[in-house]
């Protein structure tokens, strides 16, 4: 299996605070790999730096072995990354859409026709369950269905790495499954590699290969879920030193 | 997927029909006193259009437009001193040219966002207005009279009338194109727009000496009625800041809300001639409410009251007044 991603020895840190230190994983082709820790443990800053958006204080980030630590967002788009938000951003002024079609008309490296774009937004939209929210105002659907259209919008660039940033924060239990039944279908049907931030254990834990935990900025643990549930310092950060399982 | 042949439905006969009355009527009526206010009309259609495509649809403010629209008034008197009458097309055609360079040349202004941009691009009309000052050539602080023998304010009007035409078509095409896109992603979140793949300094300063070679050829046609320029007069802040205040008033990002804008503007300054604070007072007034309680202006306002009609929506949407608001937990 090819490594699609790899994050080498990543530092990036704000003013004196370090917020990611030495972080090194890598991601194989067309897996899903969880990337979870404690709130502030750096997971969404490094989402930043692999789309571009920080240029690393050290370290690098290699594309199926290209360097592509520093480069803009906008290149590493076009590159085959793309992401969602955490809280999610849409043009809130267009309808969904039009905002879908961003991601044809202009996230993906070859250029497209009007036509096409919105046949295969429309596609996407579709394949995220908001087909018929296609005409409202991107500022009148709910956070789970902006998460959504978010979603559809990177899926139109046709990436070949999908960075999520929180996807399922807030969805309801059969919201839930459904991403969990999507994610797994953009890796299966799409041939996309997913790295997926997640709190919500129920849902990475359940579709995740692979597993990475960041802890103040630290890689403390990578393993598949169920060697992630057993880890003690996986357990230590999230509950405390004091809490001991059986 | 059925085809709508634009060309001959008959809502676009009666369109060009009226166009075409608009033009021709004023005319018929042998009046240069009215052929000069309905161009001064035309021209502030024009420049609201040239800032609205900056600011309404790309989200970036200029604030020094007048040097534009002052720059096009001097290239033009300037020509028209060394080759007569022919000087006003080929004036305004240089105008253009030199104030799209000047654009250009302060495209590193694009580094600064928002209120910044704002304020620096107030210097870049404080710069050219001095620099035109020190200019004895150019007749300095007093400013360039120019004759214009043999062309009547009809041929004035007629001008100006089409430029403004093609202009409002122009937007319009702008609007739904690719690069219509790529301006309303930037205007509505830049950072996405980045990430998505859009590359925003293209667009800008594109879309920025565009802007300033319709505000230029503006100016070649203010010169073409009044004939005298000075710098205090065409690189005044209101060339800048009115013209913006016409298109948030009219609806900003739309391609009629600017025509509503001037219209309304233009027509206050007329009816209230000679009392110029009341004017203002009363301009600034309500850009004031538009920008605190109504911000999609009057095209907002229009199509919220369609949608009221239809039921898609109750007031409390479309007027941001707080206390007839319903509490909204999430923002926005």
């Amino acid at each position: 299996m090819r490594i699609m991603l790899e994050v080498v020895n990543v530092t990036h840190k704000f003013g004196g605070l370090y917020a990611l230190q030495d972080v090194s994983f890598k991601l194989k082709e067309k897996s899903i790999m969880g990337l979870i820790g404690p709130n502030g443990s750096g997971k969404t800053t490094l989402i930043n730096v692999i789309s571009g958006i920080y240029k690393p204080v050290a370290g690098k980030i290699l594309l199926e072995g290209k360097d592509i630590t520093g480069l803009k967002p906008n290149d590493i788009c076009k590159m085959g990354i793309l992401r969602t938000f955490q809280i999610p951003r849409l043009f809130l002024r267009q309808t969904v859409l039009d905002n879908v079609m961003y991601g044809a008309l202009f996230g993906r490296k070859k250029p497209v026709s009007l036509s096409e774009a919105r046949e295969d937004s429309l596609y996407f939209l579709n394949f995220v369950g908001l087909g018929h929210k296609k005409n409202l105002m991107a500022s009148q659907i709910n956070v789970y269905e902006r998460k959504m259209v978010e979603l559809a919008m990177a899926l139109n660039a046709l990436p070949r790495v999908l960075l999520l940033d929180e996807l399922v924060a807030g969805a309801n239990p059969q919201e839930m499954l459904f991403c969990m039944e999507i994610v797994k279908k953009i890796r299966d049907e799409f041939g996309i590699t997913i790295l997926w931030i997640e709190h919500v254990m129920k849902a990475i834990m359940n579709v995740a290969e692979t597993i990475v935990v960041l802890n103040f900025g630290k890689k403390i643990a990578e393993g598949s879920p169920k060697e992630i549930a057993r880890n003690k310092e996986v357990i230590e950060a999230y509950l405390g030193a004091e809490y001991k399982i059986g | 997927m059925a085809k709508v042949n634009r060309k001959i439905s008959s809502r676009n006969i009666v369109a060009v029909i009226l166009i075409l009355l608009v033009g021709i009527i004023p005319l018929l009526l042998r009046s240069s006193f009215i052929l000069r206010i309905l161009t001064l009309y035309a021209i502030y259609i024009i420049l609201a259009q040239a800032v609205n495509l900056l600011a309404g649809y790309t989200g970036y403010f200029n604030f020094g437009n007048a040097a534009f629209f002052g720059l096009g008034a001097y290239t033009t008197a300037v020509i028209i001193r060394s080759v007569g009458n022919i000087g006003l097309p080929l004036g305004m055609l240089c105008g253009a040219g030199l104030a799209a360079t000047v654009a250009l040349a302060f495209s590193p202004l694009f580094r600064l966002h928002g209120i910044f941009f704002g304020m620096a691009t107030m210097f870049v009309n404080t710069i050219i207005r001095e620099y035109i000052k020190m200019r004895s050539d150019l007749g300095g602080t007093y400013g360039i009279d120019v004759s214009l023998p043999g062309i009547s304010f009809d041929i004035i009007w007629g001008s100006t009338y089409i430029f403004m035409v093609f202009v409002i078509l122009m937007i319009y095409r702008f609007s739904i194109s690719k690069i219509g896109r790529a301006c309303k992603a930037i205007r509505d979140d830049e950072l996405l727009a980045e990430c998505i793949g859009i590359y925003p300094l293209r667009y800008k300063v594109a879309v920025f000496a565009i802007s300033a070679a319709i505000a230029a050829i503006a100016g070649g046609f203010y010169l073409s009625i009044y004939q005298f320029i000075s710098p205090s007069i065409v690189f005044d802040p209101v060339w800048s800041i009115q013209c913006l205040n016409m298109m948030l008033i009219g609806g900003e990002g739309t391609i009629l809300g600017p025509i509503f804008g001037a219209i309304f503007f233009t027509t206050l300054s007329v009816t209230l001639v000679g009392l110029k604070e009341l004017q203002m007072l009363i301009f600034a007034a309500i850009v004031i409410f538009v920008i605190a309680f109504a911000p999609g202006g009057f095209m907002g306002i229009y199509e919220g009251a369609i949608k009221i009609y239809r039921g898609e929506k109750k007031i409390e949407d479309i007027f941001k007044i707080p206390f007839l608001k319903k509490s909204r937990y999430i923002q926005k």
